[in-house]
């Protein structure tokens, strides 16, 4: 997965959204090929760059190793003065300055609670794999923290949150293709549709038309 | 989009809120249901001008969704071009005749404070805002930029709410806008409405402070006044001579030429009109910044041209 090209939010002052090019989560409709789907839902991300406009800045990155860490904040050294980071589920050995979140559903309850006391002018640089993208992109949503105040980068893993369209069930960590259904068993193709709300990708039953006509199972999303 | 439907409309009611704010209560000709508008909402009303007619936006100031009536305040401008002075003699009975309300200017739903900032009689589309929001229960607040007169004027729309900040006399000495926009929580979403100084400063002053674009939203009301200028129209033929205090919309309605329009104030793009040649002074709030640099196409209901003449496709 390559970085995508710029994520540009295209509104006057006056907040009117342009005719083409973004949505308000920084999707592109004509970024869509290059991740090799036409599909148009399917987020892209790209590589963090320090906003210098914002002046708070937290930057949220899923276990990283040593190399992403010093990467990072050399890139994001101009912003030391108003930069919190948070490691989330692993952290690099004997560096000291992030805090640590073992786990990431106390990490996403110490972020509501961050953004709830944060003022205008907050921007978020997450890194990971997209469903922990997305899970701190629907924490952001909830205080209407968007792009391009809110920059995803993927890294890791292309696996992915899967939304069962038939019983609602959303499970995580699916790396084949297709997908078997933990809520009702039903073989699921994984789409490249994309639902920022669930932040999950949609899984249909994959021999809905010709029953028992599965195609091969490939691990896909590694 | 409803260009071109209109609604007949009845004054039911008229009173001077100040020496120069006329309140206006309208009603259906017919007696009947008007369409329902949102907070924020606009109607574009014909009035007669001195050849032909001629089109003025005005907030409704009743309450969102009421259908029984709209209901306008209008300032009567020194240097009126016919339509506040026209309405400042409207009499109840007399019949008039708009557009169905839009808006491009309402509250956004997904913020979790609404901040408004208005001056002089750029107050009338938060009138609306408020009846709203109090209904909702949202987080709010108003800060007004105005003269003594203007602030007695709106009273009964204001008074009582210690959300609202009047920011009275001397200019806006009172209202420090890099103060105020640089405590806003996360999610709140920034409303002006006033001269254009006060919009270009609290938009650049918010930008400077780090709010996204999209969390910015602004309406002006009203053709500020500029150099005369001359529009050639390339396919009819027609050179025309736009006037000082006359938009380049309204010239072309005064000389027949149909330009599919609506709000009026640069906000809607629907009188977006190819520039084959000439400068334009973009007043508008459509185009992207580059769209404008690149100045293919112009919003004729307010810009006009930076020098000389503007060749239109038309």
């Amino acid at each position: 997965m390559k970085p995508g090209h710029e994520t540009q939010f295209h509104a006057a002052p006056d907040g009117v959204r342009r005719h083409g090019t973004t949505d308000i989560y920084g999707g592109s409709l004509h970024s869509a090929m290059e991740l090799g789907s036409a599909v148009k839902s399917r987020p892209r991300y790209r590589r963090l760059e320090p906003d210098a406009l914002g002046r708070q800045h937290l930057l949220i990155l899923q276990a990283p190793d040593a190399g992403t860490v010093h990467e990072l904040a050399a890139r994001f050294a101009p912003l030391r003065h108003a930069l919190s980071c948070w490691h989330c589920e692993a952290t690099p050995d004997g560096l000291t300055g992030a805090r640590f979140f073992g786990a990431r559903a106390p990490m996403l309850d110490a972020l509501a609670a961050r953004l709830a006391t944060a003022q205008m002018g907050q921007r978020l640089y997450a890194a990971g794999t997209e469903p922990f993208l997305w899970s701190v992109a629907q924490i952001c949503a909830r205080f209407d923290l968007h792009a391009p105040a809110l920059q995803l980068e993927h890294r890791g893993s292309a696996c992915r949150r899967v939304y069962c369209v038939h019983c609602k069930t959303l499970f995580e960590g699916v790396t084949g293709n297709p997908a078997d259904c933990p809520g009702c068993s039903l073989v699921l193709s994984v789409r490249d549709h994309f639902s920022r709300r669930h932040g999950a990708f949609m899984g249909v039953n994959a021999d809905a038309e010709h029953p028992g006509e599965l195609p091969s199972r490939q691990a896909v999303f590694r | 989009m409803r260009a071109g439907a209109e609604l007949a409309l009845r004054v039911a009611a008229a009173q001077m809120l100040s020496p120069t704010i006329r309140y206006l209560r309208l009603t259906a000709a017919d007696g009947g249901l008007l369409p329902a508008a949102g907070p924020g909402a606009h109607l574009v009303l014909t009035l007669p001008a001195r050849t032909g007619s001629t089109h003025r936006s005005y907030s409704l100031i009743g309450a969102p969704d009421a259908r029984e009536a709209y209901e306008i305040a209008v300032r009567r401008e020194a240097a009126s071009r016919g339509g506040s002075a026209f309405l400042h003699a409207a009499e109840p009975g007399m019949l008039l005749r708009c557009t169905w309300p839009a808006s491009h200017f309402a509250p956004v739903s997904t913020a979790r404070r609404h901040l408004m900032i208005a001056g002089g009689v750029g107050i009338t589309p938060f009138l609306s805002y408020l009846q709203r929001l109090r209904a909702d229960g949202s987080d709010y607040a108003l800060h007004y930029c105005a003269r003594p007169d203007d602030a007695r004027a709106f009273e009964r729309w204001l008074a009582g709410d210690t959300a609202v900040t009047l920011h009275c006399g001397t200019a806006r000495s009172t209202l420090n806008l890099s103060a105020l926009l640089s405590r806003q929580p996360l999610g709140t979403h920034l409303y002006v409405c006033g001269p254009q100084g006060l919009m270009a400063e609290a938009v650049n002053t918010a930008l400077g402070l780090g709010w996204p674009a999209r969390h910015l939203h602004t309406e002006s009301f009203g053709a500020a006044p500029g150099a005369p200028f001359t529009a050639v129209l390339a396919r009819s033929g027609l050179t025309l001579q736009v006037g000082a205090h006359e938009s380049l919309l309204e010239r072309l309605e005064a000389e027949g030429v149909v330009v599919a329009s609506l709000c009026r104030g640069g906000a809607c793009g629907v009188c977006a009109t190819e520039l084959l040649a000439g400068e334009p002074e973009h007043r508008d709030h459509f185009l992207s910044e580059a769209e404008k640099v690149e100045g293919r196409r112009i919003m004729v209901c307010t810009s006009r041209a930076r020098s000389g003449e503007l060749v239109l496709n038309l």
